[in-house]
């Protein structure tokens, strides 16, 4: 329990979050960045972020560009929903349509990782559930296996085929057309 | 090759990207469905993941708004008498091809196409077949008359014997080995057999035909024949929209122009072509013959 005299410290102190990745390092963020995470928005309504947030998924290296991305996407989210009421005029929406631009300008250079760190980004968006982030690393994944044949994707991904001749010699001559 | 990164260094799981599954199912979830289905061979896992139906289900609920698509068919005349069929959407990407090698001798043509089924005939009527456009194979039916139609054999000319008393032989696909054709009643009024745009037309298990224009005064063009394909029987024939419209007091004789049939929203849908306007009439109640002009198209 929170001593005597720490009150206004506590109210400063309760919109930051501190999530520990696996490696122990501590990173401070708002509250705004951190529930973008649904995993972490159920742990603060719970009422379990006290000492903060152990993350024994996710590296260092990893938290400190999730939580980059985190941080652009509350603020984009902040705007959007300020902004609601107040304006409507064709300058907010150049203004909007600036910021949206910015966000994506933002999305594309965040993409520009190795393989292995776009799969960690896969794997902490899924497990932290944060919705934005899965979908942006998935959907990059998912762009660079279109149009592949099997071959290309074992090979680019150093997957074993364990078909045997016949299964596999099956599954073509049903979708022929696909690989046509 | 970049440096695998150790902590999914892929080794129980036979191999797949160093992913592990529900993550890889996020990943294929935002790959298109043609990707997919050729995707299957490449590993046993991958083939596991995508032929699971909740899969199937859930990434058609990320893909939604599905186009329609089209089905032509055209004959390989030059080389074996058979024919190809591509399913195309409606930017004209063929999304799936399939094709029926002819024997090269005689070309098919397509008579119609029923749910995944097209249907071909050779020469005379009695040479079907049915390509299956899912698994791509083909079902060739039995040639010759039912036995309750022996004494019909041998038949000339089937275009002069549909003219005079037409013979109406049904057969059942999943019939297994001992399936054959089967006579039954003739229909009630001389009917136009899958020709051209007079092809029939299956809705709610009912055949629908329209009627040879055989005697100008007695039978209107439009008039429709039907066979319940449950009770395998032929239904009292209907009226078409035209010349039920004709029967109002002081209307004119109404132009027929171009007719055909379509199934629309589980109805049958006469579209009529005449003057520059497609109309699709709407059959809404079949046992009181009531047909409802729903669109008009000008053209």
């Amino acid at each position: 329990m929170a001593s005597a005299g720490s009150g206004d410290e506590k109210a400063a102190a309760a919109a930051m979050i501190t999530l520990i990745s696996s490696d122990n390092e501590k990173f401070e963020v708002t509250e705004a960045t951190a529930t973008l995470s649904q995993t972490i928005r159920h742990m603060i309504e719970d009422g379990c972020t006290d000492g903060g947030v152990p993350l024994p998924n996710v590296t260092s290296k990893i938290l400190a560009r999730v939580i980059e991305y985190c941080k652009k996407h509350a603020t984009a989210a902040a705007g959007e929903e300020g902004s609601s009421s107040s304006f409507s005029d064709a300058a907010f929406l150049e203004v909007d349509r600036a910021f949206l631009e910015e966000l994506e300008e933002f999305d594309d250079a965040f993409l520009e990782v190795d393989r292995a760190t776009l799969f960690d980004l896969i794997l902490a968006a899924n497990y932290l559930d944060i919705k934005g982030l899965l979908n942006l690393t998935c959907q990059k994944v998912a762009d660079s296996v279109k149009g592949k044949t099997p071959e290309q994707i074992r090979e680019m991904y150093n997957i074993v085929n364990d078909l045997t001749p016949e299964e596999e010699a099956e599954i073509r001559r049903e979708t022929q057309w696909a690989f046509e | 090759m970049e440096a695998p990164n150790p902590r999914h260094r892929p080794d129980s799981h036979g191999g797949a990207l160093p992913l592990p599954a529900d993550a890889l199912y996020e990943v294929l979830l935002r790959v298109p469905a043609r990707d997919l289905c050729r995707l299957r061979a490449v590993c046993r896992l991958w083939r596991r993941l995508l032929s699971d139906p909740h899969f199937v289900a859930v990434h058609t609920g990320h893909h939604p708004e599905p186009q329609p698509l089209i089905v032509i068919g055209y004959g390989t005349y030059i080389r074996d008498g058979g024919f190809i069929c591509d399913v195309v959407d409606l930017t004209g990407r063929v999304v799936k091809r399939v094709r029926a090698p002819g024997d090269g001798v005689g070309a098919e043509a397509v008579r119609f196409i029923h749910l995944d089924f097209v249907c071909t005939s050779k020469g005379t009527y009695r040479c079907l077949r049915f390509l299956n456009l899912a698994t791509g194979s083909a079902y060739a039916l039995p040639e010759g008359l039912a036995e309750e139609h022996a004494a019909y054999q041998p038949y000339t000319n089937s275009w002069v014997e549909a003219a005079f008393g037409q013979l109406c032989e049904v057969f059942t696909l999943d019939g297994g080995n001992h399936a054959r054709w089967r006579g039954k009643k003739s229909p009630p009024i001389p009917v136009i057999f899958g020709c051209g745009r007079s092809v029939a037309v299956i809705v709610n298990g009912i055949a629908y035909f329209f009627a040879q224009f055989v005697q100008p005064q007695d039978f209107a063009r439009d008039c429709i024949a039907s066979f319940d394909l449950e009770t395998e029987e032929w239904k009292p024939s209907l009226r078409g929209p035209l010349s039920s419209l004709a029967d109002a007091p002081g209307s004119p004789d109404p132009d027929l122009g171009d007719l055909s049939m379509a199934a629309m929203n589980g109805c049958l849908v006469v579209v009529h072509n005449s003057n520059n306007i497609i109309d699709l009439w709407f059959l809404m109640d079949i046992e009181r013959g009531l047909w409802v002009k729903k669109h008009s198209i000008p053209i």
